[in-house]
């Protein structure tokens, strides 16, 4: 056991050195020193409260999608339509947000509800034909994404476009159902402590529920868990649309508090930077918001990295690829010598 | 190379390890998927090529191949050699018992935690007989494969040995059964219908199952002995009873003899012969119900002789009890000390029931599918 542990943070260790290694070799080649780099990604992350504000605003969409990716990783199955669910969930959430004029609550609960239910309502067809028809999710997912951006850029530009402009992008949402900042100087909403309440209950139902056990089992083990008699069909189409249904909410939260409307193209690649994390965080819901809270900490710090130093702020944005491919690499490594 | 049936992957493994000419040769348990008379040649050429200066390393837990085929043995229990001498030096008869050494004191450690298993019915003779069919199996065909259809029907109280060669069938046929290969044809669980690929309602019909390989069907690896006992329906409503699961781990643990540091280790760590305790344990687990039929394929590969009388003597108890059991067997020494009635199973044909008195070498020359 302490073996393993040590094992795992001199892994963490080699890992940690690599990339700062890397992301300094980049500064270098962009002509800038990395201490002032590393200054500028500092400060412009958690440098101040309103740095702040932007990393736990752009923390939001990410946790949620690592979550629901970590649901579905657990129960076997590769979500990669987050990012498609996601628009699902924006759209819906801009269309529903004009319903029950004058009472606030009643339109933001509808809204979000809206977009849970339109997410997972558009991963049903991946799910629908994963069970019946044994097409592989990675696949129907993956092509359903491009279907939700279509759906986005004809949406906008058709029933949901603002007929008092011509730009391609919906009505806004009144102004009393959008989320306050929690503070004046800091931009983050409501929205954070949600969608770090779902992650926290993604977690606590895979670690703690009867069903979450035997989720746990039937993606880890499907012939055995199908031979011990775990119904895996109601498992793995509940985690599919479950994860789905996360991500329409990160993209419902990305209108009521970021955006305010659906416009095109919308959403920053957070379905697929959430698998990234989900897969950092080690397919765990603790790992997933931890890894989800560094790369929006990247995000918003590679602004500032810009500004500051005149480094592309691209190159922060290697970070999250490098690091989830090398650990594969390492997790490949070491399943390959253990079995 | 992976649709192959195991038993035709291991001929040609070792087909290929033999052609290399090696200069040093270990041979782990590789007569366990071959036929009796493969099994012979096998060992004519490892003593062709011992006899041309190479040495040969056999791993095996048949008493029987030690004695044909080496010249020097050591005994192994629990990692600790027993005994180390020539072969000429020795007898069958004291291998034997130092073997059963070892099985008697699990054995006996067993019998004082043994616990009553209850089972339907009730009140019936002994020998079951005159009682209702348990299992009934008719005009099975596997989907997909093209072999003759399969009926047969399993008494309360008996049991019934498929006897095959690996690549025949005959785990085919128990995966059928047990509702998780779909299938054409009927299948009844006293009286009541598994439907094809129904795996929920055979369980929920009295159904048990033990699969061929434990580590990848029998167990979930990665979870802890307390997670897989808890399976199929771990306790609590809307958390884990995890208090529930840790006390009944502890007591299946100690009552099927499982080797094990604590409930909370993964289920993959533990040895072969532990992980099909385990399996066992969670299968005959009184909370489940009682058993109807146990389905049950190669139960005992790859285990010691201690842990495969400790496995063959539960499925004996569960039979004793009143339930009907299914065994596919590969081993024909085997085979003919459980008592039930063997069926050899050649590509996918039942032969006729036969005496648990037939000879080996009959059993083996119709695995072979030779006329007997």
């Amino acid at each position: 056991m302490s073996a393993a542990a040590a094992r795992r943070a001199l892994l963490a260790a080699v890992l940690v050195t690599g990339v700062v290694t890397l992301l300094a070799s980049l500064v270098l080649l962009a002509g800038a020193s990395p201490a002032d780099a590393l200054a500028a990604l500092v400060r412009g992350s958690v440098g101040s409260t309103a740095a702040l504000g932007e990393t736990l605003t752009r923390a939001t969409s990410l946790v949620l999608c690592a979550a629901g990716a970590v649901l579905a990783l657990r129960a076997g199955v590769l979500n990669i339509g987050l990012d498609g669910q996601l628009l699902a969930g924006a759209a819906a959430a801009a269309a529903a947000g004009a319903l029950f004029p004058g009472v606030p609550a009643a339109a933001r609960v509808t809204l979000l509800l809206a977009a849970g239910a339109a997410g997972a309502l558009f991963a049903a067809p991946a799910a629908w034909l994963a069970e019946r028809r044994g097409v592989p999710p990675v696949l129907s997912t993956l092509l359903l994404n491009l279907v939700a951006a279509a759906a986005v850029t004809w949406l906008v530009r058709g029933p949901l476009q603002d007929p008092s402009a011509d730009y391609p992008q919906s009505r806004p949402l009144r102004a009393e159902v959008r989320f306050a900042p929690l503070a004046p100087d800091f931009r983050t909403t409501a929205a954070f402590p949600l969608a770090l309440l779902a992650a926290g209950g993604v977690g606590l139902f895979l670690s703690r529920t009867p069903s979450g056990l035997r989720l746990r089992a039937s993606g880890a083990a499907p012939l055995a868990a199908r031979a011990i008699g775990v119904a895996d069909v109601p498992l793995r189409t509940g985690a599919l649309l479950g994860s789905a249904a996360l991500a329409g909410l990160a993209g419902g939260l990305e209108v009521a508090a970021v955006t305010g409307r659906l416009f095109d193209p919308f959403g920053s690649g957070a379905g697929y930077l959430g698998i990234a994390a989900a897969l950092l965080g080690g397919s765990r819901a603790g790992g997933a918001v931890a890894a989800a809270l560094f790369f929006a900490a990247l995000g918003a710090g590679s602004g500032a990295l810009q500004r500051d130093t005149g480094v592309p702020s691209a190159v922060a944005m290697v970070v999250p690829g490098v690091l989830v491919l090398a650990v594969l690499l390492l997790e490949r490594r070491r399943t390959g010598a253990g079995g | 190379m992976a649709e192959l049936p195991v038993g035709t992957r291991q001929r040609i493994e070792i087909a290929g390890a033999l052609a290399a000419d090696p200069a040093i040769l270990v041979l782990d348990e590789p007569t366990a998927v071959l036929a009796p008379h493969e099994a012979s040649a096998l060992f004519a050429s490892l003593k062709r090529h011992a006899a041309d200066g190479k040495a040969v390393v056999l791993i095996t837990h048949r008493l029987a191949e030690v004695f044909e085929a080496a010249d020097r043995l050591t005994l192994l229990a629990r990692g600790q050699t027993v005994r180390t001498c020539l072969i000429r030096e020795t007898t069958p008869d004291e291998i034997g018992s130092l073997l059963l050494g070892s099985a008697e004191r699990s054995e006996r450690k067993r019998e004082e935690t043994t616990e009553e298993i209850l089972l339907p019915g009730g009140g019936r003779d002994a020998a079951g007989r005159g009682l209702p069919v348990a299992l009934e199996i008719r005009d099975l065909v596997p989907s997909g494969a093209q072999v003759p259809s399969v009926s047969l029907s399993l008494g309360v109280g008996e049991m019934v040995v498929l006897l095959a060669i690996d690549g025949n069938g005959a785990d085919l046929l128990a995966a059928c059964v047990a509702g998780l290969r779909p299938f054409s044809g009927i299948v009844r669980i006293g009286g009541e219908p598994v439907s094809s690929g129904g795996f929920l309602s055979f369980r929920a019909l009295g159904g048990r199952f033990v699969p061929a390989d434990r580590r990848a069907e029998g167990l979930v690896a990665p979870l802890t002995i307390a997670e897989n006992l808890a399976l199929p329906a771990p306790p609590g409503r809307f958390f884990l009873a995890r208090d529930a699961m840790r006390e009944n781990a502890a007591e299946r643990i100690q009552s099927f003899g499982v080797r094990a540091a604590s409930p909370e280790v993964a289920a993959g760590t533990l040895s072969g012969g532990n992980q099909q305790k385990l399996v066992l344990a969670r299968e005959l687990d009184p909370r489940l119900g009682a058993p109807w039929v146990l389905v049950a394929i190669h139960p005992t590969r790859g285990l010691d002789l201690a842990a495969a009388a400790d496995v063959l003597g539960r499925i004996e108890e569960v039979r004793e009890a009143g339930a009907a059991v299914l065994l596919v067997s590969a081993d024909p020494d085997e085979a003919r000390l459980l008592g039930g009635t063997l069926r050899v199973v050649y590509r996918g044909a039942l032969s006729e029931p036969l005496p648990a008195g037939v000879p080996l070498e009959t059993l083996g020359r119709r695995m072979a599918g030779l006329a007997a």
